[in-house]
């Protein structure tokens, strides 16, 4: 029942209880005035009967019209009250009852008027006979008229009876309605709250959180099919605020890291190549021999640190940036956190206990060593600081299958697929929620002056991104963080072989060599380093001056040391045209950083080597050596 | 059910069996049901007759004719006749009329000859909803005892203003005598007229109630009475039996004193006249009986067809309330609302019925309409005579 059709009942219970109520009250006031019209009547009938004898007697003493008249009014009246029954419902008993009533003073009246008649002859005694007879049968008519009252209030005493069990009937039929009209009325309010307020104000509180910029706002499940109509219209509405919202956000996001990265990685490139300078002869200064031990050699010193220094934090805004040369091989994350847990232990100090949880099946990702264990650091680091009272670190790894695209709050949506995720989790502080949209842009701390340099979560955001991952956070303030990698999990790949200490290379040697580099300070530097180092060094300006260079030499050329990024041809183009020439000429590339993943789809090919920028003189000589000698690619964390 | 799917052994499945006996056991109730309608649909029609010997004679020949002529929708009409009708109180017909609205096959009563009974049995047949019609009853109350009753004469209101009027037409204003049976015929008569005399300003000399039931107890005495009181004329409101009582003494006093008497003395008895004590005697009537209307003349002539006595007009009326409810409940079915609903409508949406006492229909209250006749007792018969004051 529908709330129209509840009301419709309603309405109708009214209506009847209050009819109830009227017809109840009608016909008692109807029995009430019938039984006083009633015995009214009667003793009409019988006063008047009795008149009509005291008027007799009066005509038989003085004989008057007068009197005569009074006597004919009365039977007038008798007459009339007794023919009120005639059209009245009554038992057959009570109409034959009535009926000799009717008769008798019919009879009795006759006899009076032959009584007069005789008086008025002087027919005296036959007269007074008569009269005499007269007064019998009004005693006779007042009996046959009390006996009709009787029967009358019998009949109407089993009436009434039967009207107060109507009565009670009525009553109980009018409370079992009424009981229903409550019922209904409750059944009405509620259904009108249930399917009207409840309703509205679920519409009215949604759209009021959904115009304070709460895009999470949905309407439940509704009854009937038109709210549930709104509903979905409206919770599709608000689901595409909150996708285009999102998008806004990652877009936005995106935009500002791009733009951070822009700048630190070009920041970057040129200090490698003033850092790979400034420290290439800074060695050579402390390798000079006039100078002297003492002050001038520290001072030689504090260069060469602070040029490392600056080396490692140019490397990190290029990880930012995703601008390092990656090389992206199939890694057992859990060997990796094995083989880190060493270093990790003394990282982090006594206060704060270490807890792995590596799955039972190789968690095999696609991703660079190097990078990883420097993203696993940062991580464990970053839990360390956040428990400066002590605490438990969880590193936790696993095989995921992702169904459907996982969509999370500020960090767009991760397509289905095989993933391994690494979850490092601290016992922490928490992150606040205002913070942690934050704590992956470059130089944003919440730690002391001087206690962090703000790019370690950055870091980590570039590496993993650059990887093809994703990595989420979840923070409760007190309870703790954690975060949460995941990264592309390769199937049926070949592990890589894990790195061991390589054997010391003896460093040096007599092979020619063609250098490719388009900034001069560099070029002169290593031209000074590998002739000093006994090596024949030819030299060009980019990759189509190598190309010239190498054509009009005649000699073999063993290794082709090139940087990667150069004006008019660059560092792939001019091996892949120097190969065709001179197959078997070793390469070793050297970056600042790079906008190609060079290794991911293979374009670094297995036989050459990379050099990082900036790089030492030993490093130099180490890598050209190592090329020269295995033709194996080789990489400098 | 499990069972309603596994097959029987003649391969049809229970459901289905079960399905044809219930389909033949709604056959059969229907076929039950029809052949009690058709037993039903042969019981006869009834209809009640509470009334006088001649107005019974004329109803059964009323039942002879509608049956002759196939009955009431192939039902033949019975009459249910109580022996009560020709009594002139109201007590013994008033468990005539209980059993009668009693019996679900009555759809009428034609009934009862004295208002008296009329009047009583009223109540009954209306509060059981069955049809009456009163052929002679005129008493002014029967107007307004309920919508199931009708009469085919008028309210004695009628016959009042028809009498004074009467009276008032002889000329000089006559000084009357009036004699009335003080029943609820006669009484209320007599009152209706001794206002219409009042106002006409006609002197009443003699006024004198008598009891239907008694003889005059001392006729001699009323006469000299009446003749005391020297009137012009004398109004004799009441029925036959006892004006035989009183003529022959009043005429050895008044030989000519004129007589003129209510409907109450028109009867076959009257009408035959056979010691000539009612010669000059004029009275009113409903109809004249003599009439060569051609209903009245067939009615007439199957009557005395079937029957030694003459049509009288109780006769007619019985004859005529009979035919008006056989036809009704030819037209519109044996159901006493319906007819009810039928007669109501004659001479409105429906045309008047055609009967043997002329043109019939019926007011708000049930009763025929005013016309009166006046018929004068002579030795041989009757002789209608035009009312003084229509002449």
């Amino acid at each position: 029942m529908g709330a129209g059709a509840v009301s419709v009942v309603a309405i109708a219970l009214t209506v009847g209880t209050l009819w109830l109520f009227a017809s109840l009250r009608r016909d008692f006031e109807r029995e009430l005035q019938a039984s006083f019209d009633e015995q009214h009547s009667a003793d009409e009938i019988v006063s008047a009967v009795y008149g009509q004898i005291v008027a007799s007697y009066r005509q038989l003493q003085a004989p008057s019209d007068a009197n005569l008249a009074r006597f004919d009014s009365l039977g007038e009246t008798a007459y009339a009250r007794v023919s009120l029954y005639l059209v009245q419902s009554m038992s057959l008993e009570s109409r034959l009852q009535v009926e000799a009533v009717k008769e008798m003073h019919q009879t009795l009246e006759v006899q009076a008027r032959s009584a007069f008649e005789l008086h008025r002859r002087g027919e005296l005694d036959a007269s007074h006979a008569r009269v005499a007879e007269l007064e019998g049968r009004a005693t006779q008519l007042q009996r046959e008229m009390e006996s009709f009252v009787s029967l009358r209030d019998h009949e109407r005493h089993e009436v009434r009876e039967q009207q107060v069990l109507r009565a009670q009937r009525l009553l109980v039929a009018m409370a079992v309605l009424v009981v229903l009209l409550a019922a209904s009325i409750v059944i009405l309010v509620r259904t009108v709250r249930r399917r009207v307020v409840v309703p509205l104000r679920q519409f009215s509180n949604a759209a009021a959180r959904l115009g304070a910029g709460d895009f999470t706002a949905r309407i439940p499940d509704q009854r009937t099919a038109e709210l549930q109509t709104v509903a979905r219209r409206f919770n599709e509405m608000a689901q595409r605020i909150r996708d285009s919202r999102t998008l806004e956000d990652q877009l936005r996001q995106a935009q500002k890291m791009e733009a951070v990265g822009q700048l630190a990685s070009g920041v970057a490139h040129d200090f490698n190549n003033l850092l790979t300078v400034i420290g290439a002869h800074a060695e050579f200064l402390k390798q000079h021999p006039m100078i002297p031990a003492g002050e001038a050699l520290d001072d030689i010193e504090q260069i060469l640190k602070s040029s490392e220094r600056a080396g490692r934090l140019t490397s990190q805004l290029l990880a930012f940036s995703r601008k390092q040369v990656l090389k992206v091989v199939p890694l057992d994350l859990n060997v990796l956190i094995r083989d880190t847990e060493p270093m990790l232990r003394r990282l982090i100090g006594d206060h704060v206990a270490i807890c792995m949880l590596d799955s039972s099946a190789p968690s095999v990702a696609v991703a660079d060593t190097g990078q990883m264990e420097q993203v696993l650091v940062n991580l464990v680091v970053n839990a360390r600081d956040a428990m400066p009272s002590g605490g438990v670190v969880t590193i936790e790894t696993a095989n995921v299958r992702l169904k459907g695209a996982a969509p999370r709050r500020g960090e767009g949506i991760m397509p289905s697929g095989e993933y391994v995720r690494l979850s490092v989790t601290d016992t922490g502080t928490g992150i606040h929620p205002d913070v942690v949209p934050r704590v992956f842009e470059p130089f944003f701390t919440t730690k002391e002056t001087g206690k962090g340099t703000g790019l370690g979560l950055a870091t980590t955001y570039g590496i993993v991104k650059q990887c093809g991952g994703y990595i989420w956070i979840d923070s409760t303030l007190g309870v703790g963080t954690t975060f949460r990698v995941y990264l592309p999990r390769a199937v049926d790949a070949t592990l890589a072989t894990p790195r061991t200490a390589s054997a010391p290379v003896e460093v040096g040697g007599t092979e020619t060599i063609l250098v490719a580099e388009d900034e001069d300070a560099i070029r002169t530097l290593i031209l000074r380093i590998l002739e000093r180092s006994g090596y024949t060094v030819l030299t060009s300006r980019h990759g189509r001056d190598a190309l010239q260079v190498a054509s009009d030499y005649f000699g073999t050329i063993d290794l082709v040391l090139t940087d990667l990024m150069m004006p008019e041809l660059g560092g792939l183009e001019l091996v892949q045209q120097l190969r065709r020439a001179r197959p078997e000429i070793a390469v070793l590339y050297m970056s600042g950083y790079t906008d190609l993943e060079i290794h991911r789809h293979g374009e670094l090919q297995a036989d050459v080597g990379l050099m990082h920028k900036p790089f030492t003189q030993d490093g130099l000589l180490h890598h050209v050596r190592e090329a020269l000698n295995t033709h194996e690619p080789a990489c400098v964390g | 059910m499990l069972r309603d799917r596994v097959p029987r052994g003649d391969g049809r499945s229970w459901r289905l069996v079960r399905r044809e006996r219930a389909a033949l056991t709604m056959l059969a109730m229907l076929a039950m049901l029809a052949g009690l309608a058709a037993c039903h649909s042969h019981d006869p029609v009834r209809i009640g007759v509470v009334v006088s010997g001649a107005a019974v004679a004329g109803a059964q020949l009323a039942q002879a004719e509608i049956n002759a002529s196939g009955g009431i929708r192939s039902r033949a009409l019975e009459l249910r006749i109580m022996s009560t009708g020709g009594s002139i109180t109201a007590r013994p017909a008033l468990a005539s009329a209980e059993s009668l609205a009693s019996d679900p096959r009555v759809i009428g009563v034609v009934g009862h000859s004295n208002s008296s009974a009329s009047l009583s049995a009223s109540q009954i047949y209306n509060d059981h909803e069955v049809v009456q019609i009163a052929p002679t009853s005129s008493a002014p109350l029967l107007s307004h005892v309920g919508r199931f009753t009708f009469r085919l004469v008028p309210s004695d209101v009628n016959q009042a203003r028809f009498l004074a009027d009467e009276i008032v037409s002889r000329g000089a204003l006559p000084r009357v005598a009036l004699f009335f049976v003080n029943d609820d015929y006669g009484h209320a008569l007599h009152q209706e007229l001794r206002e219409q005399l009042r106002r006409r300003a006609v002197q009443i000399v003699y006024d004198m109630p008598f009891a239907e039931e008694l003889p005059l107890p001392n006729a001699r005495g009323a006469a000299r009475a009446i003749v005391e009181s020297a009137p012009d004329l004398l109004i004799w409101l009441g029925r036959a039996p006892q004006l035989l009582q009183l003529i022959p003494e009043l005429r050895k006093h008044l030989p000519a004193i004129p007589i003129l008497a209510s409907d109450g003395i028109d009867s076959e008895k009257t009408e035959r006249n056979g010691d000539g004590v009612l010669t000059g005697v004029r009275y009113v009537c409903f109809f004249n009986i003599s009439s060569d209307r051609k209903e009245l003349a067939d009615l007439r002539k199957h009557f005395e067809a079937r029957s030694t006595a003459k049509l009288s007009v109780e006769a007619a009326l019985g004859y005529d309330a009979t035919m008006i409810l056989a036809t009704a409940a030819r037209e519109v079915g044996p159901h006493r609302a319906a007819i009810r609903d039928y007669l109501a409508t004659l001479g409105h949406s429906r045309p008047p019925y055609a009967g043997a006492s002329g043109l019939i229909e019926f007011d708000a209250s049930g009763d025929a309409p005013a016309n009166y006749c006046i018929n004068e007792i002579t030795a041989t018969g009757l002789r209608a005579i035009a009312p003084a004051h229509a002449r």
